[in-house]
């Protein structure tokens, strides 16, 4: 495989040639398209939800308290098979955890998307401007990854009160600092290629420069790090929603369906935790295994 | 070297500063704690002197500074609900966490050698389904299996108990657990929560650092040399892959450190990060506001640390402007 990454003088074209090749290894690796197939997998029934879940879990007509921790397996008098048992409010458990997939992935994949878009623009600012503001920019970047992020989300979640867009600002707020830090160096690094000096000699447009050629070779590191932290996301949106402190109780994500179970555990009733979490844990692994892979294929250090 | 260090300390004073300016305003903007603890019949008069008591008729710039003064006497205020020193309720609770960080973070390192395995055999099936369970330990969230440890050792099998932290022993006047045979039992559950992450990250350290060992010029001429194969990986190329791991290391025991909140929710156990959501609960500003300087000073310190010894060993770090760039 020739150095891909430094022959800038034909960006576009050995551009496309690199995610060909990305694409390729991708497809040639059996880990890589578990993971990604178990995401769609999750995508789908998550979109799906309202087509494929037995029943409404937020309609309170259709869940009868009658039907409350029902084993996994045992049908309702009405006549609703629970595959996964039911809660303590007698929701059918798989329908619960159909919808709160998609608060789950809805909460973290916005987060991380927001923060990718911030960290992007501020991080290109800063690398292709330079000066006070760039150094402004990272003393504020250095401050922010110093703190431990499930402190800041608790920090702002307790000074804001809780909620799902709430969550997603505190979620927002601790990822947006890696993004800006690894496009800030990739932007200061191909700033002062030589592409880069003849693209300025031949006048072309700044936002053309900034668009075209830095933004360009940002991807490749924003998307192996926007893997590791949708993965982060995922758990930290559990974490905080099992504490109580993320989404509200009438829309609860996998972490507090979780939570829910935790008072029934001691009696051994252990399906209401157990299976949200196998669907936690399955979504992170997915996003685990997607972004392991696009780590060793987008590593220009593994390339020789 | 004196410059380096002075720089990081100052950068490390910023984000303590930082760090109080933004729990003290992130805090102190939630509802008035006067609500909760005063009876709501109270008369006006009742509540103005409970509020003058715990200074919360002051300006809040005023609340800002008293409160940053008394943080470099290591005073952090007294809690509103148990009306005694936050510093203290800190000391009461933090051998609890000690213990609970230190256990999971020896334990955790039982990850080298099976990292070590996997890298000397990257293709093999045992080297694979190793690196495959490490993405899964990496995967699971703590507190779920946290909670599937209870139900499996505690109510099925009845070996562990699942809350708490059992006896303790005092020794020069705090309780440690670690030294009877119950807080032994009770550390065990929460230790091995805790320590899955790291011990994941581990595997994945230390076997990226044995495939590059292995490639080593030093490894072919001890092979060469007609060295047992156990001697040039476990003592040759091991002490090589031990520096970036003692690295990585000092802030991950940082990161057990916060970590070890939703570990001691789950099991109930007496230490700091349970005391912090209970604070967070009861609106206890004073203990959030300690709990949080805490960790981030600790954090701080052990970066800072970690940047010395770093400095120290590569100089390059020295002129580069702090190990973080």
């Amino acid at each position: 495989m020739t150095d891909v990454a430094g022959t800038h003088a034909t960006a576009p074209v050995a551009d496309d040639a690199k995610w060909q090749r990305v694409l390729r290894s991708f497809a040639e690796n059996k880990q890589a398209v578990f993971g990604l197939a178990l995401l769609v997998v999750l995508l789908l029934a998550a979109l799906l939800a309202p087509v494929i879940a037995p029943q409404n879990p937020y309609d309170l007509a259709q869940i009868s308290f009658l039907d409350a921790m029902m084993r996994p397996g045992e049908a309702s008098p009405g006549g609703i098979l629970h595959v996964l048992g039911t809660d303590s409010q007698g929701r059918d458990l798989l329908s619960a955890i159909l919808y709160g997939l998609r608060i789950s992935i809805v909460v973290s994949a916005s987060a991380t998307l927001i923060a990718l878009v911030i960290g992007l623009v501020l991080g290109l600012a800063a690398g292709y401007f330079g000066g006070r503001f760039d150094a402004f920019l990272m003393r504020l970047v250095d401050v922010q990854i110093s703190i431990p992020g499930l402190l800041i989300a608790l920090l702002l979640l307790v000074a804001m009160g809780p909620g799902v867009g709430k969550l997603v600002i505190a979620m927002v707020a601790i990822y947006w600092a890696y993004f800006a830090r690894i496009v800030r160096g990739v932007a200061l690094v191909e700033r002062k290629k030589e592409y880069v000096e003849a693209a300025i000699c031949l006048a072309l447009p700044r936002w053309r420069i900034v668009l075209r050629h830095l933004l360009v070779n940002c991807l490749p590191p924003v998307m192996v790090v926007g893997t590791v932290l949708l993965a982060r996301a995922v758990l930290l949106e559990a974490s905080l929603s099992y504490l109580g402190l993320g989404v509200p109780v009438t829309q609860p994500s996998l972490g507090l369906l979780i939570a829910n179970g935790f008072g029934y555990l001691m009696s051994g009733e252990y399906w209401v935790s157990f299976f949200p979490g196998v669907a936690l844990v399955m979504l992170i692994f997915g996003v685990n295994l997607v972004g392991d892979h696009l780590r060793d294929v987008l590593n220009p250090r593994l390339q020789r | 070297m004196t410059v380096f260090i002075i720089r990081r300390l100052a950068q490390s004073l910023i984000v303590l500063l930082a760090m109080s300016l933004i729990a003290f305003g992130g805090v102190y903007l939630i509802g008035n704690p006067i609500d909760i603890l005063i009876d709501p019949n109270a008369t006006e008069a009742e509540r103005m002197a409970a509020e003058h008591a715990l200074g919360l008729d002051q300006p809040l710039w005023a609340q800002y500074w008293h409160f940053l003064v008394n943080l470099l006497h290591f005073d952090l205020g007294k809690s509103f609900s148990a009306s005694i020193p936050v510093s203290d309720l800190l000391l009461q609770r933090l051998p609890a966490t000690i213990e609970l960080t230190i256990v999971a973070f020896l334990v955790s390192f039982l990850g080298v050698p099976l990292g070590v395995i996997a890298g000397r055999r990257p293709d093999s099936l045992l080297g694979k389904t190793i690196m495959a369970g490490s993405i899964l330990g990496i995967s699971l969230p703590s507190f779920w299996i946290g909670l599937m440890s209870i139900i499996v050792f505690s109510v099925w099998l009845g070996w562990l108990p699942s809350t708490g932290r059992g006896d303790t022993i005092t020794i020069l006047g705090t309780q440690w657990a670690l030294f009877t045979w119950d807080g032994i039992k009770h550390l065990i559950l929460p230790g091995v929560t805790l320590a899955l992450f790291n011990f994941a990250l581990l595997i994945r350290l230390a076997r990226a650092g044995m495939q590059e060992a292995l490639m080593t010029d030093y490894v072919k001429f001890g092979r060469a040399k007609g060295l047992f194969e156990r001697r040039v990986v476990w003592l040759h190329a091991f002490k090589n892959i031990l520096i970036p791991i003692i690295t990585v290391q000092g802030l991950e025991l940082a990161n057990l450190l916060t970590g070890a909140l939703l570990t001691e929710v789950i099991f109930a156990y007496p230490g700091i990060g349970r005391l912090a959501i209970e604070s967070i609960h009861f609106l206890d500003r004073p203990v959030i506001v300690g709990y949080m300087m805490f960790v981030v000073t600790t954090f701080v310190v052990i970066n800072l640390l970690v940047d010395i010894v770093y400095g120290i060993v590569d100089p390059r770090v020295r002129y580069s402007g702090g190990g973080n760039d």
